[in-house]
């Protein structure tokens, strides 16, 4: 137990330093409710169809059929709002940046596959990219709040992360490609759904960054937590977390 | 290693050599802006120019990851525009770096959340409704920009009506949050009104949206809100207990009519229970009404309502209008003609405002208004003309009639006339000239005239201005050099400017009017009194004059002739002749060739000798003082010397005068011959032995006749024949003492006989130079004197027989010859 302690104690220290480090960039907002708002709002962007999965539905062709009944989400490929709710916010915060990060995964499998289709990138295409560029500032809020909570001395940064579905729901073997369509398709709206509870629960934020925390249980994963710092050269920063590689 | 030294030299050469190439200064004021659905663009101020090629990087980063630089444009070094479109609520880090070959420098990094620099599209598809139940309100409906869906909007909506050219805003925080529809209140009935809308981000962060497209709405109709403008006009030419009445109005304007006005309804009431109603689509309506008063009445009708109704009383015939307003007066300002007046004391229902445009060519055809009897300062709201005269005139209306009207002139804008005054001479003198001109005609005017300017000058001379105040129509220009041409030019100015009249030039006399008469008639005078005191000495001193002039001769009257005759009656029978001679006044002796006469009688014979006397007293006595006849021809030699003086001493003292009477003057015949012979020693001419040779002037007789005398110069022109029974003598001095007639009537004869005798000229010549010589005094004497000798000797030359002439009567005595 008190190795236990002193190997946490350690650890934190250097996930402190290797942050102070990237605080020399300045990017962030320093303000807690800024970067609250931000997410906020960057949830209730992400939770809209139109991002995500109605131009997938629309490049994929399956805005033809009834895709309400065949893309319903599948249970348990994303948190739900309750197990996000009982998350600390430094778990909370790397849950939705590993999922993020397997979104981001699956829309670049996605994006290589539709490029050597579609030929013309067309306004569907358009707001792919865009949903993707929008889930990478999402990511970089993340890493901004994770690192205003740290500097701030929050006890949460220790605090156990969601241990849903260590297995990534897609690239499910499936046979046949209207099924890997109808796969992503489900994703995407387990994405959409994901995001909405996300935004609930940081509607539930409002407090500052220094209040106690009030949702349980919480485990983290030791040794993980060193992995949920973004490194700064990466130019397309990948899931990571609870995400593999 | 090379490569840079390279650039170092060159860096050094064009900074040594160019002062104006300098590394580029630190990039200011750097902003981005987000335009909806497009790249974020963003711009600073590049500061200095460098001469040299710089470049600008614009860099941006997340807190996670770096974007691709931006590099801006060689014509546009101040602005870039990002290739990826911004992601909203994250934070961007964005900076410019510049460089050249002299340095590089960074400007100052900005962070910002790209949704708070986005300038969102405009609301579209904006539209507008009316409500029936309401006149007064519009709905508006428009769809929101696609960035509603990240962020909150708040709104600007403005509208004006379609004619106007401001813009009415609704209050901003009646739209302050994300809505698609909006009711605007307050709004005029059956008005067409236009709107636009635009959004921004509702904290106020970022950018307004440009407008929206402008929509259009009209509002219901409501009733009429006012009563229309009424007013009447009676003609004067009224028939015999009627009057043609015009009731004229106004149309209600869109924003008191408040709908379509369907038409006017009149009432007119003679009594209180006497209605006469007509219903007019017009502006007008023309009734004959009698003298008695009657009250008008007017309302308009639209498909709501009726207006109030108008009110009018029109007077009984006899009314009689008091009352105007005071002080009136009219001033353009803001360009609009303002009238200002200031109320009577007594109550006014209303005034009337009326106006036309004075001209000299058009008549005046008059605009109206109608304003409220609470007010007393508006404007004209007719369609004015600048540069034209307004003859404005308000009437007061009062409960009775209308008052007294009163009248003003204006100008909306006043300009410089079009043409200058046409100034003339209405006098010109010697020093001043008196110039006027007419006043210019109101169409020309453009505006009070409020003096002109009178340039003149001399052709080579300075240009001298007066000033003359308006309302003269003349002016004296004095102090003008005489015999000189000026030139005159005259403006007329407003308040605005002047113009210039044709210019005009005159001429100043000489001398001033009458000046000439003033040095001519006290000359004139002058002489005249200089003459008459001349005259008047020499009659006073005629008696010294006389002294010094005439010869001192000898007294005849006191010589003592023998009778020698002895046919000759005694001589104290001469009776009254006597007498005569006996006073001393014959002082002249003659020979008298008496002629026997009987057509003459005696009487004005003896007035003949009595003129003859004075005509010898007055003139220089120079008879010859040779006397006798052919009868008296003498044998004794006769002396004659060329030296006159001293013959003429010689004579007086040695020679005694024969005298002889002539009592046959003028063809009178005397009664008696009368022969003196004078006791004198002085010898007898030549002459009385031979009367052919005399020449004889007589410078008395006129008479058509044939006279002897005429006689002897036929004969003395046929040089050789003499008659004896033709009597011929010779006066020459005699004539001198005739009076100037007489003398005229000798001129008259020698021409004559000049005609007939042309070889007898040389006497006549002779004779009329005697006879000027002796009208013009003796100053001539010694010419005439000299000539007579010229003829003496020309006599003698031409071989004539030699004879005694009488001589000259030289100063102190007789010369003889």
């Amino acid at each position: 137990m008190q190795v236990q302690l002193i190997r946490r104690t350690l650890l934190g220290l250097v996930l402190g330093l290797l942050l102070l480090s990237t605080v020399a960039m300045g990017s962030c907002s320093g303000k807690y409710q800024v970067l609250l708002g931000q997410l906020q709002q960057q949830a209730k962007i992400m939770q809209n169809t139109d991002m995500l999965l109605d131009p997938y539905i629309r490049i994929q062709g399956l805005d033809k059929l009834n895709h309400k009944e065949y893309c319903k989400e599948r249970p348990g490929a994303f948190p739900g709002k309750d197990a996000l709710r009982g998350l600390s916010r430094w778990g909370f915060l790397q849950t939705l940046n590993a999922t993020l990060g397997l979104v981001l995964h699956r829309l670049a499998a996605f994006q290589q596959k539709v490029c050597n289709l579609t030929k013309d990138k067309d306004q569907d295409w358009k707001t792919l990219c865009q949903a993707e560029l929008y889930i990478r500032g999402i990511r970089n809020n993340i890493f901004c709040l994770t690192r205003l909570l740290n500097l701030n001395g929050s006890s949460e940064v220790f605090a156990p992360t969601w241990a849903g579905p260590r297995t990534l729901p897609w690239p499910t073997p499936s046979p046949g490609a209207f099924n890997r369509k109808i796969d992503g398709c489900k994703f995407l709206q387990g994405y959409h759904r994901f995001m909405h509870s996300v935004g609930q629960v940081l509607g539930e934020w409002e407090e500052g960054p220094s209040r106690t925390r009030r949702h349980s249980p919480f485990w983290a994963p030791q040794g993980r937590a060193g992995r949920t710092r973004p490194s700064r050269r990466a130019k397309r920063p990948m899931p990571r977390g609870l995400l593999p590689p | 290693m090379l490569t840079l030294w390279t650039r170092v030299v060159q860096a050094a050469f064009i900074f040594l050599t160019t002062e104006s190439i300098v590394p580029p200064e630190k990039p200011k004021n750097l902003n981005c802006i987000v335009n909806e659905e497009k790249n974020m663009m963003c711009q600073w101020d590049p500061g200095r120019k460098t001469y040299l090629e710089t470049n600008y990087t614009l860099k941006s980063e997340w807190a996670t990851e770096k974007f691709a630089d931006c590099k801006a444009q060689r014509d546009t070094p101040n602005s870039c525009t990002l290739d990826y479109s911004p992601v909203y609520f994250v934070n961007i880090e964005v900076w410019v770096e510049a460089e050249n070959a002299l340095g590089n420098i960074t400007s100052d990094h900005i962070n910002f959340d790209p949704i708070d620099k986005v300038k969102p599209n405009p609301p579209h598809n904006l539209s507008v409704r009316s409500s029936e139940e309401l006149s007064s309100i519009l709905k508006l409906a428009w769809i929101n920009p696609s960035i509603k869906s990240f962020l909150r909007l708040k709104y600007s909506i403005q509208y004006r009506t379609k004619d106007a050219s401001t813009w009415s805003q609704i209050p901003p925080e009646d739209t302050s949050s994300t809505r698609s529809s909006f009711t605007v209140q307050d709004l005029k009935p059956f008005t067409e009104y236009v709107f636009r809308i635009r959004c921004m981000k509702e904290d106020g962060k970022g950018f307004w949206s440009d407008w929206s497209e402008e929509a259009s709405g009209i509002t219901y109709e409501a009733r009429p809100s006012k009563e229309p403008s009424f007013w009447y006009k009676i003609d004067p030419s009224h028939t015999h207990g009627y009057r043609p009445v015009k009731l004229i109005w106004k149309t209600l304007p869109p924003f008191e009519a408040n709908g379509k006005i369907l038409d006017y309804e009149v009432t007119l009431t003679r009594w209180k229970s006497h209605f006469q109603n007509y219903r007019v689509n017009d502006t007008k309506l023309t009734v004959n009404l009698t003298n008695d008063r009657y009250i008008a009445t007017l309302t308009a009708r639209n498909l709501v309502g009726r207006s109030d109704a108008s009110v009018l009383t029109i007077p009984a015939c006899d009314f009689r209008a008091a009352h105007p307003v005071m002080d009136l007066k009219a001033f353009p300002k803001d360009n609009k003609l303002w009238v200002e007046w200031t109320a009577p004391t007594e109550s006014v229902n209303k005034y009337i405002l009326e106006w036309c445009v004075l001209s000299d060519k058009s008549p005046c055809i008059p605009d109206w208004q109608q304003e409220d009897g609470t007010v007393h300062l508006t404007y004209l709201r007719g369609n004015l003309m600048e540069s034209k005269c307004y003859l404005i005139t308000v009437t007061p209306v009062y409960a009775d009639g209308p008052g007294s009207p009163e009248s003003v002139r204006a100008y909306l804008k006043q300009a410089a006339p079009s043409k200058g005054p046409t100034v003339r001479t209405k006098k010109v003198g010697k020093n001043e000239a008196v110039l006027e001109w007419d006043q210019l005609p109101v169409d020309v005017q453009n505006g009070f005239i409020r003096n002109y300017t009178i340039l003149y000058k001399t052709a080579f001379g300075n240009e001298t201005a007066v000033n003359v105040d308006s309302s003269h129509t003349e002016y004296t220009l004095s102090s003008l050099t005489s015999d000189t041409l000026y030139m005159v030019r005259m403006a007329a100015y407003t308040d605005e400017g002047g113009m210039y009249g044709p210019d005009f030039t005159f001429t100043t006399p000489k001398f001033a009017q009458g000046e000439i008469e003033a040095i001519v008639v006290p000359v004139c005078l002058a002489f005249l009194l200089t003459t008459l005191l001349g005259v008047l000495f020499c009659f006073n001193k005629r008696d010294l004059i006389k002294k010094h002039i005439w010869p001192n001769v000898p007294d005849p009257s006191k010589s003592h002739i023998a009778q020698w005759s002895p046919h000759t009656p005694l001589r104290h029978n001469f009776n009254s002749k006597d007498q005569m001679y006996s006073d001393g006044n014959f002082t002249d002796v003659s020979v008298v060739e008496i002629e026997v006469n009987d057509k003459k009688p005696f009487p004005e014979d003896l007035k003949s000798m009595d003129l003859f006397k004075k005509e010898k007293n007055s003139t220089e006595g120079h008879s010859s003082g040779i006397g006798g006849s052919s009868c008296m021809s003498s044998s004794r030699p006769s002396i004659s010397s060329g030296d006159e003086n001293e013959s003429g001493q010689n004579t007086l003292s040695t020679v005694q005068y024969s005298t002889v009477v002539h009592s046959g003057y003028r063809h009178q015949v005397p009664p008696v011959q009368v022969f003196s012979r004078s006791e004198s020693t002085q010898p007898l001419l030549d002459s009385e032995e031979r009367p052919e040779d005399l020449q004889l002037v007589d410078n008395v007789d006129s008479g058509d006749g044939v006279l002897p005398r005429q006689q002897y110069f036929k004969q003395n022109c046929s040089q050789h024949e003499t008659s004896q029974d033709i009597s011929h003598f010779e006066r020459p001095k005699q004539v001198s003492s005739v009076n100037e007639e007489d003398f005229v009537r000798l001129k008259q004869q020698q021409i004559s006989d000049h005609i007939s005798q042309s070889c007898g000229s040389e006497q006549m010549k002779m004779f009329q130079e005697i006879s000027t010589a002796a009208v013009f005094g003796p100053g001539t004497e010694g010419e005439v004197e000299r000539f007579e000798t010229v003829e003496m000797e020309a006599a003698i030359d031409e071989g004539m027989p030699k004879s005694y002439l009488p001589q000259t009567v030289r100063q102190g005595g007789y010369v003889p010859q």
